[in-house]
């Protein structure tokens, strides 16, 4: 097995080299962060939800067993945590801050394309916030380049199948809001 | 749209359809079962999700992740026996350490002999403390050459007892940090003798082992401590490490940070 794959490392830090967790922060902090900042649209809370899920992850670094793939493993623990978060916080679902889209979409160079593409961002953003959580957490998902159907499937411990039918909805659903929102917008 | 094809159009959107699929995805949109206006709405909203872009973490993420991990590891369970077992072990767990004692015991029994016939042996006992270093050196050297990773830690241990100025165990630590097969031991040997990078030669040393590191973790402990050195010379030897097609992406980004703060 090459020894800095994901499952060589992991199976290294089991064994009591937890500096080698630092190369597996390296390579998913980002796109951890993306995963939970999509579900929360908040910096620091993103940021929070990340160290607890390597937290976590030394926590119960006994279970890992390296025969499946890591980054599954990972974010199997990083929806668990986040369904933990919003239950103690008892809120399932998006926080709304518009505030913060702006800030993040806002560019400033200012071209009318920008503008435009930021505004077409903004509204794909507005429109799956409307999704239900099963809907937008699989969009999130998909959305992760290291993660297939099938990965995705065992994240969310439903058949593959289900998960197809899930993204099918999800982004029917997706493209009804986002033509509700951009009619809005015209109006307006 | 049939919710009997979903699994088809899904694989079509995510460009996953085997041969076969799409013969049967072709013959459902011939026969208008498959809305491919609908489909290719999605398909684009699809690659819309996939690109919206995602801000970065703040820098503070990291600070903060790698504080958590030395917290972590300082927190792991090291068995500490009790310094009669550590002395218990130091002295008679090995043969080396046997001899260290029965000369120490022969060598004080002397002394104490010589003083109790009243004479003046002052310098004996300056004699006595150096011939305790020069078997430190030993034992320390006889550790490194141990195969077990915690006997070379321990002796890496031992040598941070010793001075400094000891050339005899600054070689032996870059020796150890050169060329250890253990990464922690070359770290660990990194460590001791960055307490000394003041010194011109040691510094001039660590810079020289930059090149002779191939494990990321210790390549970016030396970046590390380039940086708090604020050593320009090292930039070089890790632009070395940069070019090599053989250096993990990760680790070149991760060794970019460290670099560029060497003002």
């Amino acid at each position: 097995m090459d020894s800095l794959s994901d499952n060589a490392l992991m199976l290294q830090v089991k064994d009591g080299q937890l500096d080698k967790l630092g190369l597996l922060f390296e390579r998913y902090n980002k796109n951890l962060y993306g995963f939970f900042y999509r579900l929360t649209l908040d910096q620091e809370q993103s940021e929070d939800l990340v160290q607890s899920v390597f937290l976590r992850i030394l926590k119960y670094k006994h279970s890992y067993h390296g025969d499946g793939k890591f980054s599954t493993w990972m974010y199997h623990m990083a929806r668990n945590l986040f369904a933990d978060h919003y239950k103690k916080n008892k809120k399932m679902g998006f926080k709304e801050s518009p505030e913060m889209a702006d800030k993040y979409f806002s560019n400033d160079r200012n071209a009318e394309t920008d503008r435009i593409q930021s505004e077409e961002l903004d509204l794909l953003q507005q429109a799956m916030n409307q999704l239900s959580f099963e809907k937008r957490e699989v969009l999130v998902l998909s959305k992760l380049q290291e993660m297939r159907y099938k990965d995705i499937a065992e994240v969310l411990g439903i058949n593959e199948n289900a998960v197809k039918v899930r993204i099918f909805r999800a982004l029917k659903d997706l493209k009804a809001e986002y033509l509700r929102l951009e009619k809005g917008s015209i109006a307006n | 749209m049939e919710e009997q094809h979903i699994a088809l159009i899904t694989d079509f959107i995510d460009g996953a359809l085997t041969e076969d699929a799409k013969l049967t995805f072709d013959k459902l949109v011939a026969e208008g079962q498959i809305d491919m206006v609908e489909v290719n709405a999605l398909a684009n909203l699809k690659s819309e999700v996939v690109n919206m872009n995602t801000p970065e973490p703040s820098a503070e993420l990291k600070v903060d992740f790698y504080k958590m991990l030395s917290a972590e590891q300082a927190k792991q369970p090291t068995i500490r026996p009790s310094i009669l077992d550590r002395l218990n072990e130091l002295v008679f767990g090995h043969m080396l350490g046997k001899m260290v004692f029965g000369i120490t015991l022969l060598v004080l029994g002397l002394v104490v002999g010589r003083n109790f016939m009243n004479n003046p042996y002052q310098s004996e006992i300056s004699n006595l403390n150096g011939q305790m270093i020069e078997m430190k050196e030993m034992m320390m050297m006889a550790m490194l050459e141990k195969e077990s990773v915690s006997d070379r830690l321990k002796g890496i241990q031992m040598s941070s007892e010793l001075s400094s100025t000891n050339q005899k165990v600054i070689e032996a630590l870059f020796l150890t940090l050169d060329n250890d097969k253990s990464a922690n031991v070359r770290i660990a040997a990194l460590n001791t003798l960055a307490q000394y990078a003041n010194d011109p030669q040691i510094r001039e040393g660590l810079i020289n082992s930059i090149s002779q590191q191939t494990s990321p973790l210790v390549q970016m402990a030396l970046a590390t401590l380039m940086v708090d050195l604020q050593e320009k010379k090292a930039v070089d030897e890790f632009n070395s490490i940069l070019n090599d097609e053989f250096t993990p992406e990760e680790v070149k980004t991760s060794l970019k940070e460290r670099i560029e703060k060497i003002m």
